[in-house]
């Protein structure tokens, strides 16, 4: 009987202690289920940045927010977003009042292809997407992330500008990022997608990247808006003619694509980061060979006029010569006689460098100039080796370019060409002439292998100009002085008109049936794959800026 | 006695039975063979027409010549191959230990400093009277 009593009290109890631990699991569980949803709930309105109103307006301009563009520009759910709870910490001006969290910039990182990347977008439904101190900081940590982790760093632009309430700190924010764009030059890439205006000082950290794409009609870039301008100097001038981005695609040479839309410039950004290495210290990426190495297209034999003065498309050599649908020309409307961009030969990424006979007979200017040397210098940064085809009859002559500083630009292009160590290859299609000659990748500012065609120039000037100049004095004194210039101008188109004078003497290493230039081009890649090469110690160049 | 006739008899009959049905098997593959005959592609009735067109002399030094120039195209197409097929293997094969060895000596340091956070919260910005509201535009 006292077992039985025994045995009750026991299990009684045992049930009291049951409830009690299933009363305290449920508090818990409850409790974690709030924290949880309450979690949930920030999330939901962090996805709202400025607001619905804010956000109807964005796409009432044709603009996507900040995150719709991230998840448009990334790899499907490889976005993960960092201080997304950031809010600023500043009071004047009701700003106390004005306080969202992450702020005006969804910063994070994500993949693109499969390969990570930073990013990060201003929002523009926040306070305009103005920047603000808080705003420096996150870039600024998201661009500590990419260059410690080697990986590029993509921007995406759309503010009004500094915010002014926050006064200095706004302006000490951005001096944190143009010297965190300047560390990160030549070790990983930066690229600045410009959505929407960008004004006054801020323009330096997109102007400071690798790589700036604006899309047409809705971005702008200018220091010193229209209004300003007619004040200081009476110009009239329209947002787009100012800083659209036709004009600083094909003017200024700021923006180096111009897109039809946002997503014509995600694409583009894409397209150009599936050509680059993640940082310095890795080759760029390859892909699987799709293109015959042999193959030798005909059309090349005839493709270039054998008379000097008829024009013809290089970027037809080059599309005929390098892998099928691989050319992606970077600044296309800019400077059009010359040509640069990114292309494949057997699958590697390589940087193609040109003149345009069809522009200007592929004469060297000042954009020209500064258009090439940049190039040159990011391929050299980035392991890309450098093709160089060249066709032109030397620098644009004339008091605006000689005032302008053309010796300065030009210059610009033999000390890129000089200081590259990538594997530097050159084929001479016909006109190589004087200054032009000397800077375009020749043998003697250390270009491993040159190669001309048959119907290579390479001369101090073309023969019309050097007959005159050579023999104006006996020329007054002939009989015939027309029968006589043309004997002469034969005679000295028969000596340096033709590549086999250069060849015997070794300006040149090969001459070429201009067909397979693309087997000796894929070879001599392949000899040059290890090329080391080591500069003379020093802290840094002084580049003819 | 009686146990060496049975065994006679026994290989009598065995043998029987053998050549019995090897025969058999002989007039199996007899039949086969003249139902399944191989038949010539060329009728009987074209071949006097042909040899009095074409000598068999003529005719052999023809084929003789094709069956050369094929062979020849074939060697010439197979050398090609072979000579062809190393190009561009080094490049699939990506960059080597020379340009990995060069690479490491030139690698970047880190060159910025640790993230810091910003100043203490609830910042007043001097001389903020000063600045006008609004945002620049």
């Amino acid at each position: 009987m006292e077992a039985d009593v025994n045995a009750e009290a026991a299990a009684s109890s045992a049930a009291s202690g049951n409830s009690l631990q299933d009363e305290e699991h449920k508090q818990n569980t409850d409790g974690h289920q709030d924290l949880i949803s309450e979690l949930h709930e920030r999330r939901e309105k962090l996805k709202q940045g400025g607001g619905p109103k804010r956000i109807e307006a964005q796409h009432g301009k044709g603009k996507l927010t900040a995150r719709e563009r991230l998840s448009r520009l990334l790899d499907d759910g490889s976005f993960h977003e960092i201080d997304a709870y950031v809010t600023h910490r500043h009071t004047d001006f009701g700003m106390d009042e004005n306080r969202y969290p992450g702020d005006s910039v969804v910063v994070g990182f994500g993949k693109i292809d499969g390969r990570p990347v930073c990013v990060h977008a201003q929002d523009f439904t926040v306070l305009g997407g103005s920047f603000s101190e808080v705003q420096g900081q996150k870039v600024a940590k998201a661009m500590d992330l990419a260059l410690d982790s080697g990986v590029p760093v993509i921007g995406l632009n759309d503010s009004v500008g500094a915010r002014i309430q926050e006064g200095v700190y706004s302006l000490a924010a951005y001096s944190e990022l143009f010297w965190r764009n300047t560390q990160a030059s030549g070790v990983i890439p930066q690229i600045s997608v410009m959505l929407g205006p960008c004004a006054g000082g801020s323009v330096y950290s997109p102007g400071l990247t690798d790589f700036v794409i604006m899309t047409k009609g809705t971005s702008h870039m200018f220091i010193t808006g229209p209004e300003v301008i007619k004040t200081v100097t009476q110009e009239e001038v329209d947002l787009e003619t100012l800083g659209g981005a036709m004009a600083h695609s094909t003017v200024s040479g700021v923006a180096h694509f111009a897109a039809d839309d946002e997503d014509h410039a995600l694409d583009l950004t894409r397209t150009l980061l599936s050509y680059l290495p993640s940082n310095n210290a890795e080759p760029p990426p390859a892909v699987e060979p799709y293109d015959d190495p042999w193959r030798m297209d005909p059309e090349l034999n005839t493709l270039v006029p054998t008379d000097p003065s008829q024009a013809y498309s290089m970027k037809a050599v080059i599309r005929r010569v390098l892998d099928q649908g691989s050319f992606f020309e970077v600044h296309e409307f800019f400077a059009q006689n010359a040509i640069v961009g990114f292309a494949r030969l057997h699958g590697q990424v390589v940087g193609v460098v040109a003149q345009q006979p069809m522009i200007l007979a592929g004469v060297i200017d000042i954009d020209a100039a500064d258009k090439m040397a940049r190039f040159i210098r990011f391929c050299d940064a980035f392991n890309i080796p450098i093709i160089t085809f060249v066709d032109s009859p030397g620098f644009m002559p004339g008091l605006a370019q000689e005032h302008g500083g053309i010796i300065r630009h030009g210059a610009k292009i033999v000390y890129a060409y000089s200081e590259a160590t990538v594997p530097k290859l050159c084929i001479v299609t016909r006109k190589a002439y004087g200054g032009a000659y000397i800077v375009m990748s020749s043998k003697y500012i250390r270009t491993d292998l040159v190669f001309a065609w048959p119907t290579a120039e390479l001369a101090v000037m073309g023969a019309e100009g050097a007959v005159n100049i050579l023999y104006r004095k006996q020329l007054k004194t002939m009989e015939d002085p027309e029968a006589e210039r043309e004997r002469l101008v034969a005679e000295f188109r028969e000596k340096f008109s033709r590549p086999y004078a250069p060849a015997a003497s070794g300006h040149i290493d090969d001459i070429l049936v201009p067909a397979e230039t693309r087997p000796r081009l894929i070879a001599a890649l392949e000899l040059l794959r290890d090329k080391q090469v080591k500069l003379p110690p020093k802290k840094h160049g002084n580049m003819p800026l | 006695m009686n146990e060496l006739a049975l065994g006679i008899n026994l290989l009598v009959v065995g043998m029987t039975v053998l050549f019995l049905a090897m025969g058999l098997l002989i007039l199996v593959m007899i039949l086969l063979d003249r139902l399944f005959r191989t038949r010539k592609l060329v009728p009987d009735e074209q071949e006097p027409a042909e040899t009095e067109t074409v000598s068999r002399h003529a005719r052999d030094t023809a084929d003789e010549q094709v069956v050369a120039a094929i062979a020849l195209a074939l060697a010439h197409l197979r050398s090609l191959e072979i000579s062809r097929s190393g190009l561009g293997t080094a490049l699939e094969d990506g960059p080597g230990s020379w340009w990995s060895m060069g690479q490491a000596q030139q690698r970047p340091t880190s060159v910025h400093p640790p993230f810091k956070p910003s100043p203490p919260s609830q910042i007043s910005s001097p001389g903020a009277s000063d600045i006008p509201q609004g945002r620049r535009k």
